[in-house]
Formats: C-alpha cells, structure tokens, sequence
C-alpha cells in the first residue's frame, strides 16, 4: 500500500485489517466482511505496519518464534519457519542479537518476515520499504 | 487450550524480559501489592456500601478480574494481531507482553531510539493507566468477568459477616 502522506493509506489498512470499523461503507478481504466476519479475516492475513511492532527486549529470532506461537504453529515448527525467514531476510548474524541493537533497516526486515511468519494468504504491507536501502528495496 | 499455549508463550516472554530488564520485576511484585493497598486501604476507606457491606470484598474480586482480563486477553490479542496501535506494539505486558507499548521513535537514530526506551521505562505505570484499559472491545468481556467473579466477592462478604 502506496499513497501520498495524508492520503489514509494507513486508516485503509486498518480498517481492511480490522483494527478500525469504518463509519460506512463495506470491504471484504478474502470474501469475508471485515466488521462482520473480523475474525475470519484476521486468520486470513498478515500485518506488516509502518512502524516496527516487534519486542525490543527479545532477539530477532526470538520474535519471529513467538509471533508463529501465538499463530498457532508448533514450538518445533515455529522454529523451523524462523530460520527460513532470517536466512531468506539475510538476518542470521543478528538473529540472536536483542532487537534494540538492529539498525533501522533490520528492524524493517524483521517486521517484514514477521508478516510471513504463518504464511498468510493476504498480507498487508503499509508502506514496507520505508527505512531500506536502495538495494534492499 | 489455545488460549493455554498463548498464556505459556507470553509468560515466557515476560520471564524473558524480566531477565534482561530485572527492574521489570516490580511489575509483577511491588505494583500488585502496592495498587491493592492503594485500593483497599486508600480508596477503600471513603468508600461506604449499603447494608455494612465492605468495599474491600469487591476490590480484591475486582482487581482479579480486571488483572485476568489483561493478561488473557489484552496482551493475547495484541500479539496475534499485530496491532498497528502507537501505544501497543506487538506483543508482549500487566504482568507484561510485549512489549511496551510506543515502539518507534519519529527518527530512525540509535540515540533516538534509547532515548525513547528510556523515556517509555520512566513512564511505563502511568502509560499503562492511560492506554491499556480502553473501554473498547473489552468493556463487556470486563463486565462479564466482573459478573463472574461475584460469588467471590459475596463468599468473602458471608464469611467475614459470619466471623
């Protein structure tokens, strides 16, 4: 999601995430109604916000291993999906560093696999390339 | 059970925290004893019931139910849902998740960023006052535990009317 500052890039996605019901109108994410069926939806996507929404006091690996245990995935596969995203996210020499020590540009890294961690079928990107390099971009 | 798992996890998480940042521990040990006896003693004290009954009964179930709620389901949901709200960053804490709350400076420096933590460090009870108790989508889930939690309060009232 790409738009001028002040354009309500953010607010749409909010409301097509669920966290903000719109004063009118309707939308459906994945065929589903987002105020009617909000937690059929929620199972249908994945999040990665403008501003980093990850735990500074955990590692990076750390992270990515709770956010798929609160998905749902096993301790052995949540594992397991952690390492495939830091090698695939290049973070594998931070992967065990606390997060307030990554720059900018990792911690945006980091939230982007955060968004993959269970593989969602719809995922949500609110202006992901904010804080990257030109290479990474 | 999948609400287990989710408590498991976050406490994990909390252990987590409180080995990194030992200050942490007064979250889970002073601030409980000193909010029940701000309650009870302090609040309790100008509080007058009907029929000789004791505000302190409804305190003690109150402030279960209130707590039970946060660690539930506030920090639960937060982390599933990667909520894009300043005030509630991913995961993580009233025995506390996740992490804390506004998680990004405006700029993107390392100084900024250890300035904010500070900051948020030394705000951290007033800023859980202020933003964790808000009265939506939670208000009812925090009545019905209420409701839920009254035949406590009424046990504590029996028995200290019967001793």
């Amino acid at each position: 999601m790409l738009g001028p500052n002040g354009a309500g890039t953010t607010t749409a996605v909010r409301i097509l995430t669920t966290l903000t019901r719109p004063d009118a109108g309707s939308a459906r994410v994945a065929g589903r109604d987002v105020v009617r069926e909000a937690r059929a939806v929620q199972r249908q996507i994945g999040v990665t916000a403008q501003d980093a929404t990850l735990d500074e006091v955990l590692t990076g690996r750390q992270n990515l291993v709770m956010i798929g245990r609160l998905s749902g995935l096993r301790r052995a596969d949540a594992r397991a999906r952690a390492t495939e995203l830091l090698r695939r996210f290049d973070l594998v020499d931070a992967a065990d560093r606390v997060l307030r020590e990554y720059s900018g540009g990792m911690r945006r890294r980091l939230d982007l696999a955060a968004g993959l961690v269970t593989r969602p079928p719809v995922l949500f990107l609110d202006e992901p390339t904010t804080g990257l390099d030109p290479t990474r971009r | 059970m999948s609400r287990l798992r989710d408590i498991a996890v976050l406490t994990g998480r909390n252990l987590v925290h409180i080995a990194r940042e030992p200050l942490q521990l007064s979250d889970v040990t002073v601030q409980p004893v000193l909010f029940t006896a701000l309650f009870v003693y302090v609040f309790g004290a100008g509080v007058v019931l009907p029929n000789g009954r004791s505000y302190t009964d409804y305190a003690i179930a109150g402030l279960l139910a209130l707590n039970l709620d946060d660690v539930v389901d506030g920090d639960g949901r937060r982390a599933q849902h990667r909520s894009l709200d300043r005030h509630h960053r991913a995961v993580p804490d009233a025995a506390d998740v996740a992490p804390r709350r506004a998680r990004r400076p405006v700029a993107g420096r390392p100084d900024d960023r250890r300035a904010l933590h500070r900051d948020r460090r030394a705000h951290r009870p007033c800023d859980r006052l202020a933003t964790r108790r808000r009265p939506a989508p939670g208000a009812r889930r925090v009545v019905a535990l209420l409701v839920a939690f009254a035949p406590l309060a009424t046990t504590l009232y029996r028995r200290r009317t019967t001793e």
